[in-house]
């Protein structure tokens, strides 16, 4: 192990993850400091600290304003949240784009379970880790493209949307070429995560390309709360505020109790 | 000729900033907004889904017709005060506060939103450029930069309770010429009773509807006669506008409504029936009312447009759609549909009182606005630009029906699309929702 290797795959992650963690929280902490719309799922919160933020649910600038039962509405933007109905209905090509990116990251992330799993999954997990690594490669290139060739998208993207988009489009593609490589077995992935918890270097029979692919991931961690990629959290406060379930699932008005009674 | 900058204070942006981050209580009134600015920022997601959807984008499609480009001027300003990073970088690279330095072209740029929420039905994670368009805007009005006809109208609102700054005895003798012109119509005494304690409804039109366009107050007028209602008016407070929420300046838009609030509870009405006005309804119904900015109210609040389709839908009005024998279609306004979810009530009334109602291109919740939304259409300095940018859509769209008659339920829409029509020369009549039911209505 060189120098290089040993840096990436056993000091950086020191930095990366604790970094992603405490600007993800510091994110997460302020989005809850005004709001948090989690809590009008807690019915029983007065005199709590609970009961304060509760009282700040007052979504007064939703949209398209109706009344539906909750299961309606729960309904609805679970169906939005699944299969992106909303982008679906506006612009199919960039809905296929965006929801098969995010189809391989899930893929990519399940794969992973193996190394928690007591069960030797390799072949399964290899195989659906390749799938999502090249839908994510795929639709990523596609993105990318959209990003430059699109007046409306390239006017609004400055450099730090680029190299997010690109340290993304490294990390699925470097993915993929491990596992055309043959993948990394699940008993060197747990040995490495146990030496990364010991602090202990632990020799790993791992494919080349597999320590720049833990570099991609760790810088992607890095530019995450900083760049357009953040909306894997905020997406959902966000689309709270407009008090709704209709730009979520992109049917306007549908399902609404009658209100003429 | 360069042109003067009006000096504005150092600081001044930053101190507003930091108040809005520190949730200062005043404007925590419209809770939403200083989070909902903090989350947009975090969360874009940079696809431009919102240009394609933006009527301003679609008339004028370049980079500073982009929402996304309008709503940075705002966020950058944000960050630069509040976020530890915007200050670190301000400290090692201190950049003006606005573009060019120059607080005006801020300005003008706020007011190129029409505050429509197009946008935000369509943005795949639910960012709403008018609510960041509407803090830049209070900034602007902070600098006593909001367009001089927004400013006298707010500065009226709170001088005489209504926006054109007309005079009770103007009121009054506007009111009598209205139940003259009722009684040469209908040959019946048909009163718009006023200050009447202890009435069932009270029934609030914007001011523009006794003023200017008095058909729809005489449709409603009808209305009520015919059903035999308990309603008064009020000879204070009779304008139900509100543009505080335009201009961006919380406090007035508060105050607009305590206004009425006030008439409501000193008449001891049971019903608050509001006019065609959709910023006004929003803004009384869904944040002063559901918000509670005045506590609990005594009364009900209802538009005109679901009170009526409810008289409708029940038989207890007469109509004679015979009387309207054009075709007609309706513009939905962008505060009554996309605010308020009124789409298919006035739909309802049209159809009852119109022979032959068709439907507007993209119409109902997702319909495209006028081009005049967000208080443009009270400013003539920026005509050009509704004519031929924001209107753009809008005008196309009207060319697109066979309609002789377009119909919409808010002032500021109607003052637009008239203008449209006489801009692009379209033969086109003009009118609200009322007056058409005004003209249908059947008194027995
Ligand atoms: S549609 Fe939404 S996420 Fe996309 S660029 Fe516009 S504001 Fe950002
Ligand atoms: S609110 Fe309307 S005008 Fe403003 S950015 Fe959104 S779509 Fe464009």
């Amino acid at each position: 192990m060189n120098g290089f290797e040993f840096f990436v795959l056993y000091r950086l992650p020191y930095l990366a993850v604790p970094f992603y963690l405490i600007m993800l929280s510091v994110r997460i902490w302020v989005w809850m400091r005004f709001y948090n719309p989690a809590l009008k799922l807690l019915p029983r919160a007065r005199g709590s600290v609970y009961g304060v933020w509760k009282r700040q649910y007052r979504p007064t600038i939703h949209i398209f304003p109706g009344s539906r039962s909750q299961r309606t509405e729960w309904k609805r933007a679970i169906k939005g949240f699944v299969f992106f109905t909303g982008l679906y209905k506006r612009d199919k090509v960039l809905w296929m784009g965006s929801w098969s990116l995010h189809l391989g990251l899930l893929l990519v992330i399940v794969a992973h379970a193996r190394v928690i799993l007591p069960l030797n999954l390799d072949l399964i997990c290899l195989r659906i880790a390749l799938i999502g690594s090249g839908l994510m490669t795929v639709s990523g290139t596609y993105l990318l493209l959209r990003r430059i060739i699109i007046q409306r998208v390239r006017e609004i993207t400055d450099f730090r949307d680029y190299l997010a988009e690109f340290i993304l489009l490294s990390f699925s593609l470097t993915a993929f070429l491990v596992m055309l490589d043959g993948g990394v077995s699940s008993e060197a992935l747990r040995h490495y995560v146990s030496g990364l918890l010991m602090n202990t270097v632990e020799v790993i029979e791992v494919p080349d390309m597999f320590v720049w692919h833990m570099l991609a991931a760790q810088l992607l961690l890095i530019v995450i709360p900083f760049s357009h990629l953040l909306h894997l959290g905020g997406i959902f406060f966000s689309r709270e505020f407009l008090g709704t379930s209709d730009t979520f699932a992109g049917e306007f008005g549908s399902g609404l109790k009658d209100r003429r009674n | 000729m360069e042109r003067e900058k009006k000096y504005i204070p150092p600081g001044l942006a930053g101190t507003y900033m930091r108040r809005i981050a520190e949730s200062d209580p005043f404007v925590r009134e419209i809770q939403d907004e200083p989070s909902a600015l903090r989350l947009y920022m975090d969360t874009c997601t940079k696809c431009g889904v919102c240009a394609q959807e933006c009527p301003v984008y679609y008339g004028q499609p370049d980079k500073r017709m982009h929402p996304v480009e309008r709503s940075r001027q705002v966020i950058r300003l944000y960050k630069k005060y509040t976020t530890f990073w915007g200050r670190f970088w301000n400290a090692i690279f201190p950049k003006p506060d606005f573009e060019n330095n120059d607080a005006e072209l801020f300005a003008e740029r706020m007011y190129e939103c029409l505050t429509c929420r197009r946008c935000a039905a369509f943005c795949p994670v639910g960012i709403d450029h008018s609510v960041i368009s509407r803090v830049g805007r209070s900034l602007v009005d902070l600098m006593g930069l909001t367009p001089p006809s927004l400013a006298q109208g707010t500065h009226n609102s709170f001088e005489t309770g209504n926006l054109e700054g007309a005079s009770v005895e103007a009121f009054l003798d506007a009111i009598q010429f209205i139940e003259e012109e009722l009684k040469e119509e209908t040959g019946r005494d048909i009163a718009i009773p006023l200050d009447r304690e202890g009435a069932e409804i009270f029934f609030l039109p914007p001011s523009g509807d006794v003023l200017v366009y008095a058909e729809n107050l005489m449709g409603m007028a009808k209305i009520f006669h015919a059903i035999g209602a308990d309603w008064t008016m009020s000879s204070r407070a009779y304008d139900g506008s509100n543009f505080g929420f335009t201009t961006g300046n919380n406090f007035s838009m508060k105050y607009e409504n305590k206004h009425y609030i006030d008439a409501c509870e000193k008449l001891g009405c049971k019903l608050m029936v509001m006019g065609e006005c959709g910023h006004a309804y929003r803004v009384m119904k869904f944040m002063a009312s559901e918000g509670q900015w005045w506590g609990t109210l005594p009364f009900e609040i209802t538009s005109g447009f679901e009170y009526t389709a409810q008289l409708i839908r029940t038989g207890k009005l007469k109509l004679d759609p015979g009387k309207n024998p054009d075709v007609v279609t309706y513009h939905d306004a962008c505060q009554f549909a996309a605010g308020c979810g009124i789409v298919e009530e006035p739909r309802e009334i049209l159809k009852a009182t119109c022979a032959d109602y068709r439907e507007m291109p993209d119409g109902g919740y997702t319909q495209w606005c006028c081009g005049g939304g967000g208080g443009l259409s009270a400013l003539r300095s920026v005509r050009a630009f509704r004519m031929e940018i924001s209107g753009k859509k809008k005008a196309e769209q009207m060319r697109e029906t066979d309609a002789k008659i377009v119909s919409t339920s808010c002032l500021q829409c109607r003052t637009q699309l008239k203008e449209i029509a006489r801009h692009h020369k379209m033969p086109l009549q003009i009118t609200g929702v009322h007056e058409l039911v005004n003209n249908a209505i059947v008194l027995e």
